[in-house]
């Protein structure tokens, strides 16, 4: 390639990289291929389907092993390139409550203590609670999300916890912010299903249930201050045909300290979700007033 | 009503969650071949929906990706030549654009000069970073054919398109 083909990509790369985003119009297409053949109108979601994809919904929340359409037999085949099969299972694993253990260690900092954070959510009625013991004593932090209502407590060393009600609604748990911490944002199930669904996402099958995945933040995507930020980890779907464990490492590299300052070495940190009882019901209350 | 586990609906959740990864991926090539968001928006969707109509029939050995970006260059190809017939094809530049251009506006009427074939080589070539090969497979035309309409789009670019002149950037800073 010559100079000036190179140029003209890296033009073309710009024009291409505007912000573009908009949501795929997953009904009007649907409805037009119905309507396109007499084939089609045999063929229609549920009506509970059609009305999560009419609100705007990304899929229907029908768990489907990516494979399930082939195995049954008498179906043609379904073309599931390893990204579209480990999506199917991040949809099936949506909208559903679930138990979750998350465990972080910050592998480029040696003798860095594991921090493991347990707790339970449900996205429908925005219940849920996380617990996550200090690893230099007795105390620990959690949080409390009642109807979309959070709280935030702190214990110390005499383990008695003072809660605090945070202003405003929220659809979801607090993995980033103020109870977890700066890094704890990568720790975030819903940053990685959305890392997944991102188009940078590569993604491969390493076994009957298993994808192996690779992700480098688009620039205009970085943290202030960063210079790269990476994911690669392993996703296993379990025999319920949603995800069961999502392992990672983030490589993080933050720019120098001062214009012209060289960097420092990058922030690894590797992260492990481990998801169960998916579907079982959620029930938290809200902290006793004082 | 299709039960909602069965295999058709299997069909159609794979469908769906094909086009939620396909949407933005091939959205930025359906611009780079009409270069308005709008015309790209309609050219993917038309595209999807030939695509749909064939789900259940592909092969799921293929790249369905590969595929969608073989329907959309096809559907781009066939609209132009529809408009054209129609003599709704609007007026392409036939020089450089005038000074204090913006970068993008100008190569934008550029590849609008461009006959679609010769405009889809370049787009797969420079921006997808297909092969000679994969372009070829993509057009349905042979490899030598790519080579002719990429060496004749760069011909016409390198008239339409300025490069910056970097001297005068330097001499100016």
């Amino acid at each position: 390639m010559n100079s000036f083909e190179t140029r003209l990509a890296e033009r073309l790369h710009d024009m291409a990289d505007g912000d573009f985003d908009s949501a795929a119009p997953i009904v009007g297409v649907l409805a037009r291929g119905w309507a396109a053949g007499p084939r089609r109108t045999a063929v229609r979601l549920a009506g509970a389907s059609l009305a999560v994809l009419a609100a705007g919904g990304v899929v229907t929340t029908v768990a489907v092993h990516p494979w399930s359409a082939e195995r049954s037999g008498g179906v043609a085949a379904v073309p599931q390139p390893p990204e579209m099969a480990l999506m199917a299972a991040v949809a099936a694993s949506d909208g559903v409550s679930y138990e979750l253990t998350l465990t972080t260690v910050v592998k480029s900092t040696p003798g860095s203590p594991d921090q493991v954070t347990t707790g339970a959510f449900d996205p429908v009625t925005r219940t849920g609670f996380t617990h996550t013991p200090y690893d230099d004593g007795p105390g620990f932090s959690e949080q409390r999300l009642v109807k979309g209502v959070r709280y935030l407590g702190d214990a110390g060393i005499d383990r008695k916890i003072v809660w605090r009600k945070v202003a405003g609604t929220f659809d979801s748990l607090d993995f980033a912010g103020e109870a977890a911490g700066r890094l704890g944002a990568s720790a975030d199930p819903a940053q990685l299903r959305a890392i997944l669904r991102d188009r940078g996402a590569k993604v491969t099958m390493t076994g009957d249930r298993t994808y192996h995945f690779t992700f480098a933040v688009a620039k205009k995507d970085l943290l202030p201050q960063s210079l790269s930020d990476r994911f690669a980890g392993d996703v296993t779907v379990g025999a319920d045909n949603r995800i069961a464990t999502v392992t990672y490492e983030r490589t993080l590299q933050w720019a120098g300290k001062s214009p012209g300052r060289k960097p420092g070495p990058p922030v690894v940190m590797a992260v492990t979700m481990a998801f169960s009882d998916y579907g079982a019901p959620v029930t938290v209350e809200a902290p006793a007033a004082k | 009503m299709t039960d909602p586990t069965g295999p058709r609906a299997a069909a159609e959740t794979s469908f769906v969650t094909f086009m939620e990864l396909a949407w933005s991926r091939h959205l930025r090539l359906a611009m780079l071949l009409t270069g308005d968001r709008l015309r790209a928006e309609d050219l993917l969707q038309d595209s999807l929906v030939r695509m749909y109509e064939r789900w259940s029939r592909l092969d799921r050995r293929s790249d369905p990706h590969a595929y969608l970006r073989r329907v959309v260059v096809n559907t781009h190809t066939s609209w132009w030549q529809r408009r054209r017939r129609e003599s709704l094809v609007a007026e392409v530049p036939d020089r450089a654009a005038p000074a204090g251009f913006d970068a993008d506006v100008e190569l934008k009427r550029a590849l609008d000069g461009l006959p679609p074939r010769q405009r889809a080589v370049v787009v797969l070539r420079l921006y997808e970073d297909l092969s000679e090969r994969q372009t070829a497979e993509v057009l349905g035309c042979s490899v030598g054919n790519v080579k002719s309409q990429y060496a004749r789009a760069l011909a016409k670019l390198r008239e339409l398109v300025r490069e910056p002149n970097y001297e005068e950037i330097w001499s100016n800073r």
